[in-house]
């Protein structure tokens, strides 16, 4: 194997995940990627002959898949953590520009796309270009909204309530796994023999799924305090649930703005 | 699908993050670590699955190299790992310190997660109540 992969599964069971975007916010990992690797091989086959379909809830798996080059894999690894560190700056930057979002002036005032979007949402929800349906061309379908709402609540309960398990493989080979209680308790079991270098790459994919989840965690009190608030002062009935999805995107625009304020800045010339 | 299965949905939401909240603060009076090794034919067998210890094939796969276990006023357990002649195995000890200081460092950032994660919803209830 020669090109690294990070893949997370166990969220396309969600009931209503199809009405979100199979992507991680915080663009490190892939959600619910066909997997490849003889730990996932051996995975779902387990499932496959234990579990009778909806028996068992099957958690979260975060799997590092590094490439054979210890060097490029410990590379690969370091920018990743890096990236999960910058995102954790930009979600705290879009709770910000939520909280100093202005309700009094007209979105065209507001210079942001995302806060501009954010804005034509509520006003939308506000006045009566809401239907139940999907029918009816340029409202916005109620019935879309709770999907998305319920979908990403669900998505959230399930990061709460499970461990994390990391699974790690270097050039194909598994090496180590790792599960870490919500109050931080680690099992770790290591193949007989694995070498100072695999030890260090399993311990960067550990802090790696860690920094992940703290920052979803911290997208969950981003996005459930900015609607709370956003509901109150915009007056929007409903809005604490009604705006979830909307502030949600809003976040996400955010992040994306930024990553790419920071390409641009990096790009030479 | 309706407003009141997704208030259903954000209720359960939030009873459990309570209970997480509630259990946190009980689970978080000890930390343990736990470090085991397992032949190498043996650890693809392991993905995905639940590592349950009172499971008899899987009690024969792992073997548990070392424990650690700190409460909240620091009192520790430790288990070493000895080698055939009784010699502390540095390689297996060495593994395990270091998770256990991962596993330190995880607790803090939690703590830190958690307080939060309160605030913020303190926050959001006084601005609706206010």
């Amino acid at each position: 194997m020669t090109v690294s992969r990070f893949t997370l599964t166990g969220l396309s069971v969600l009931e209503g995940a199809a009405a979100l975007p199979a992507d991680d916010l915080l663009g490190i990992w892939e959600l619910n990627a066909p997997q490849t690797t003889a730990f996932a091989a051996v995975a779902e086959d387990a499932v496959a002959t234990s579990s009778p379909a909806g028996a068992v809830e099957p958690g979260l798996i975060w799997r590092a898949e590094l490439p054979a080059s210890r060097g490029e894999a410990k590379s690969e690894l370091e920018a990743r953590l890096a990236a999960a560190r910058v995102r954790q700056a930009y979600l705290e930057a879009a709770e910000k520009r939520l909280s100093d979002l202005q309700m009094g002036l007209g979105y065209s005032a507001q210079t942001a796309d995302a806060e501009s979007a954010l804005l034509a949402e509520v006003m939308a929800l506000r006045g009566s270009a809401v239907a139940y349906g999907a029918g009816d061309a340029g409202a916005i379908s109620l019935l879309h909204l709770y999907e998305q709402c319920e979908a990403l609540v669900a998505r959230f309960r399930r990061l709460v309530q499970h461990y994390a398990r990391v699974e790690t493989s270097v050039g194909g080979q598994p090496v180590a796994l790792t599960i870490v209680d919500w109050s931080g308790d680690h099992s770790v079991t290591w193949q007989d023999g694995i070498g100072p270098l695999d030890m260090a790459l399993h311990m960067d994919s550990v802090r790696l799924v860690l920094a992940t989840r703290q920052a979803w965690l911290r997208l969950i009190s981003v996005v459930a305090s900015g609607a709370l608030s956003l509901s109150v002062k915009a007056s929007v009935p409903g809005g604490q649930f009604l705006l979830f999805p909307a502030v949600y995107r809003f976040v996400r625009d955010v992040l994306a703005e930024l990553e790419q304020v920071q390409v641009n800045q990096e790009a030479p010339g | 699908m309706a407003e009141s299965d997704l208030r259903l949905a954000i209720e359960k939401f939030a009873k459990d993050l309570a209970a997480k909240a509630e259990s946190f603060v009980e689970d978080i009076s000890t930390l343990e670590v736990r470090t085991f090794t397992t032949p190498s034919a043996e650890i693809a067998t392991l993905a995905g699955g639940e590592l349950d210890l009172a499971d008899p094939t899987l009690a024969r796969q792992l073997q548990l190299r070392a424990y650690t276990k700190i409460d909240f006023d620091c009192d520790t357990t430790i288990c070493l790992p000895v080698d055939n002649n009784d010699q502390v195995d540095r390689s297996v000890w060495d593994m395990h310190q270091t998770m256990v200081m991962q596993a330190l460092k995880t607790r803090e950032s939690m703590l830190k997660s958690m307080g939060t994660a309160l605030t913020s919803a303190l926050d959001a209830l006084q601005r609706v109540a206010g």
